[in-house]
């Protein structure tokens, strides 16, 4: 539990652009992104190994303590409270990749499908469509949040 | 730019030959303020208006939108009266402005000239005249309108004319700038600070790229002339694209002008000039709200990362309870380390050295002690994540409550936006419906040019977007094609020529970026101090930096790094626009003083006596020159001791009417000024 800064955080290439377009944009920076993902995928218990399809996206440092702080909440509780587990960060990141990855393509089915088009195998963003694409995140997490209280 | 004197005949109220001299720091005493004073109805617009007419030759302020151009006489009214009775020759009016400029000195005079037909002015655009006096002392002197335009407008470049030379009202619309407006602003701009030049170069060797890439895919093959003609494709398509873009814009401009064009000839029907009038206050709300709206938009993106914490509350608030409860049973921090036991375990012996049997009670209760305990870097781990939850626990209500917020207001603005809407669609159908039948006509007609506009941003939105995007392959692709050189070893003549060109027009546009970037963050920094200067106490604990966007368009961010500006009230923008204005300014001139005046219209009138006081005792440093237009409620003895105190004020006019339609100019000694002024209890 170091909070490493010298992590490349790796992201599905599929995801590439997307991600681009999403930051600025929806949220401020990549980390935010992948943040909001990864806790996307652990609430809805869905993780996908990247596979060969992992592509360095942003280095651990841009990580808030706040983000590294949920990230090892997560990887503690789903290894029943296992607190050795948050040893080593690398372990946790790429724990943390997988639910990402789970939690982007819940976003994709679930938000962000109206909004995207086609073009080869890299999801984009239909601009002229998803102006209010940032309300539309922030409601969907206050949705959540909902249900939780 | 510096301005030295004003001469008038027979223009607006100033009948016969008046004339102001400006203070400028002439042989260094520092003098630069000059203060013009009236009553309301005295002619201080006129003044402003003056120097609008000699300059550009514009006859109309935007304040004029509604005035019917034959209403607007730039020509002293009573003197024509006096003409059409005597000599019935038309009154020869002038504007003469002299003014320095990089150490030229300049004499502009431009005319009109006006008569009284029966009842009806008739006015007619006289000569224009500019002598140009060098520092050798040889003077040129120019009669060519175009010829005279386009020297004024390299001085003082007519799409930045307004940061320099406002009125109160209008300086803090320049936060609210319509797109035209800003796209106006932003070619302005880029020619003041020479950003042009460097893109005449990127565009040239954009060129010579090109030509060398054509021939290199001729000669290649392979994956390597796959990936030339891959670049040789995205580099067509971006230039097809921004020539669309240039023939867009052009349609985009096209369609605002016959837009303004309609409304002009709606203006002239009287019996809709009521619905006119609501319907320029509802655009001007929708375009308010849709502002707001997309701040809000913004301000949301800046939210969504700490609000993602709450979709994993539970989580948390699980590992936390469950490290807080080991702490309330005092598992945590061990009493003693897990390593001294398991140490003690293993020898069978006490720390006192008595020995210990495995079978012996004791024994039991170390191993249970043992269970209970955990090792150093974990007990470590456990209570620094214990410290960060709780500081994340600490927010969760806030988050909640921002995005509770947020979203509320985001709703209202969209209600509101629907509501105007609604509205504005009435209006326009009052409009066509109107028993004018040119009326309905040019109203149907205007509603066809803003449908086609609407499609038009549309299609250049989207055509951007393409921009951006094949700019990004295109980058990767330029960097697979670098790697296939060096794989592959291709080092003939014709590839070294074309790679060296690509690595030209690579470094020209990373600088032109880099410049920019640079531009606009040194004008963000600057423009934010100087607010901070500026703003009142209160202020300054909410807002926090300025931030000049990409298009060279406003923002302010709250403490909290969000953008506020849909937030902020009027008198705010004001100060908010006039640090940017003298943020601009001396990034145009390179950390020296910047040679532009700075001419207000009356632009106390929204500010607090907090603001104004910080205004009249920074302003004067900032400037080379400020030419101050003030109301007698805005310019009180307080404000006048102020400036006093700052010593660089240097002359005072006094505009005093004289019967109907006419006002005298009479200069005051500063020392002299406080008899005329009032004395107020506020501030």
């Amino acid at each position: 539990m170091n909070m490493s800064g010298d992590i490349r955080v790796k992201t599905d290439r599929r995801y590439r652009i997307l991600y681009n377009e999403l930051k600025n944009f929806v949220v401020k920076d990549m980390h935010e992104l992948f943040f909001l993902c990864a806790c996307i995928g652990y609430r809805a218990g869905k993780s996908k190994p990247l596979g060969s399809n992992g592509e360095g996206r942003f280095w651990s440092s841009t990580i808030t303590p706040e983000e590294y702080a949920c990230f090892y909440a997560m990887m503690i509780e789903e290894n029943d409270m296992n607190f050795s587990v948050i040893r080593e960060d690398k372990t946790v990141i790429a724990r943390m990749e997988e639910y990402a990855n789970g939690g982007m393509e819940i976003l994709l089915e679930e938000l962000l499908s109206d909004f995207l088009v086609t073009s080869g195998d890299e999801p984009r963003l239909d601009h002229s469509h998803s102006k209010e694409l940032p309300k539309i995140i922030l409601n969907f997490i206050y949705e959540q949040i909902l249900e939780i209280v | 730019m510096i301005l030295s004197k004003l001469t008038m005949k027979n223009f607006r109220q100033f009948r016969g030959t008046q004339h102001i001299e400006f203070a400028y720091d002439l042989g260094g005493n520092g003098k630069n303020v000059t203060v013009i004073f009236g009553e309301n109805g005295r002619g201080k617009t006129s003044i402003f208006r003056a120097i609008m007419f000699c300059l550009y030759a514009e006859h109309r302020l935007s304040q004029d939108s509604r005035v019917d151009e034959k209403e607007l006489y730039l020509v002293n009214y009573p003197e024509m009266e006096r003409a059409a009775c005597d000599n019935k020759k038309p009154v020869d009016c002038f504007v003469e402005l002299e003014f320095s400029h990089k150490g030229t000195n300049y004499t502009l005079r431009r005319s009109i000239l006006g008569m009284l037909d029966e009842g009806e002015v008739i006015q007619q655009p006289g000569d224009v005249l500019l002598v140009q006096r060098t520092k050798d002392g040889n003077a040129i002197t120019m009669r060519n309108p175009n010829e005279i335009d386009k020297i004024i407008n390299d001085i003082l470049d007519r799409g930045i004319r307004e940061y320099f030379l406002f009125d109160g009202e209008k300086i803090e619309r320049l936060t609210r700038a319509s797109s035209e407006q800003r796209k106006e602003i932003s070619r302005g701009l880029r020619n003041l600070l020479n950003i042009d030049t460097l893109e005449t170069a990127i565009k040239a060797t954009g060129r010579l790229k090109r030509t060398l890439d054509a021939e290199l895919e001729r000669r290649s093959t392979g994956e390597f002339g796959r990936l030339i003609k891959q670049l040789r494709e995205n580099e067509d398509r971006r230039t097809e694209l921004e020539e669309k873009i240039t023939r867009l814009e052009k349609e985009i401009d096209l369609a605002e002008q016959e837009k303004r064009r309609v409304d002009k000839e709606l203006d002239k029907i009287r019996e809709i000039r009521d619905l006119l009038d609501a319907r320029d206050n509802l655009e001007a709300r929708e375009n308010d709200l849709g502002n707001q709206a997309k701040s809000l938009l913004l301000d949301m993106g800046t939210r969504t990362g700490k609000a993602s914490l709450l979709l994993v509350k539970k989580s948390i608030n699980r590992v936390f309870d469950h490290v807080d409860q080991r702490k309330q049973n005092r598992e945590i921090p061990s009493e003693i380390r897990k390593d001294l036991i398991e140490r003690i375990l293993s020898e069978k012996k006490c720390i006192c050295g008595r020995e210990i049997s495995t079978e012996s009670e004791a024994f039991s209760h170390i191993i249970r002690w043992k269970n209970r305990t955990t090792d150093v870097a974990t007990e470590d781990s456990m209570l620094n994540l214990w410290r960060c939850l709780s500081n994340v626990k600490s927010h969760f209500g806030d988050v909640v409550m921002n995005i509770e917020t947020i979203l509320q207001r985001y709703a209202l603005v969209k209600n509101d936006i629907e509501t105007t809407r609604k509205k504005l669609k009435d209006i326009n159908n009052k409009i066509a419906s109107s028993e004018r039948a040119d009326a309905a006509k040019l109203e149907k007609h205007r509603q066809n040019i803003e449908s086609k506009r609407i499609k038009l941003e549309t299609e250049y939105s989207k055509i951007k977007e393409e921009l951006a995007i094949l700019k990004e392959e295109y980058t990767k692709l330029s960097h697979q094609r670098e790697e296939k050189e060096r794989e592959e070893g291709i080092k003939n003549e014709l590839s070294k020529r074309a790679t060296l060109a690509l690595r030209t027009y690579d470094a020209l546009e990373s600088v032109h970026n880099e410049f920019t970037q640079e531009i606009k963050k040194v004008i963000g920094e600057s423009a934010t101090g100087l607010f901070q200067e500026l703003i009142d106490k209160e202020s300054q604990k909410t807002l926090s930096q300025i931030v000049v966007d990409d298009d060279y368009s406003l923002q302010i961010l709250d403490r909290g790094g969000r953008p506020f500006l849909a937030n902020i009230s009027a008198g705010q923008r004001q100060i908010m626009s006039i640090a940017f204005i003298v943020a601009l300014a001396k990034a145009a001139a390179k950390g020296e003083m910047f040679e532009m005046p700075l001419f207000m219209d009356t632009p106390f009138g929204r500010l607090s006596y907090e603001h104004r006081k910080n205004l009249l005792q920074s302003i004067p440093g900032f400037a080379s020159q400020w030419i101050l237009l003030a109301t007698d409620t805005e310019f009180r003895k307080q404000e006048a001791e102020l400036l006093k105190q700052g010593r660089q004020w240097g002359k005072f006019y006094l505009l005093k009417g004289q019967g109907a339609g006419t006002t005298l100019i009479n200069e005051l000694d500063v020392a002299n000024v406080f008899t005329v002024l009032r004395e107020d209890m506020e501030g």
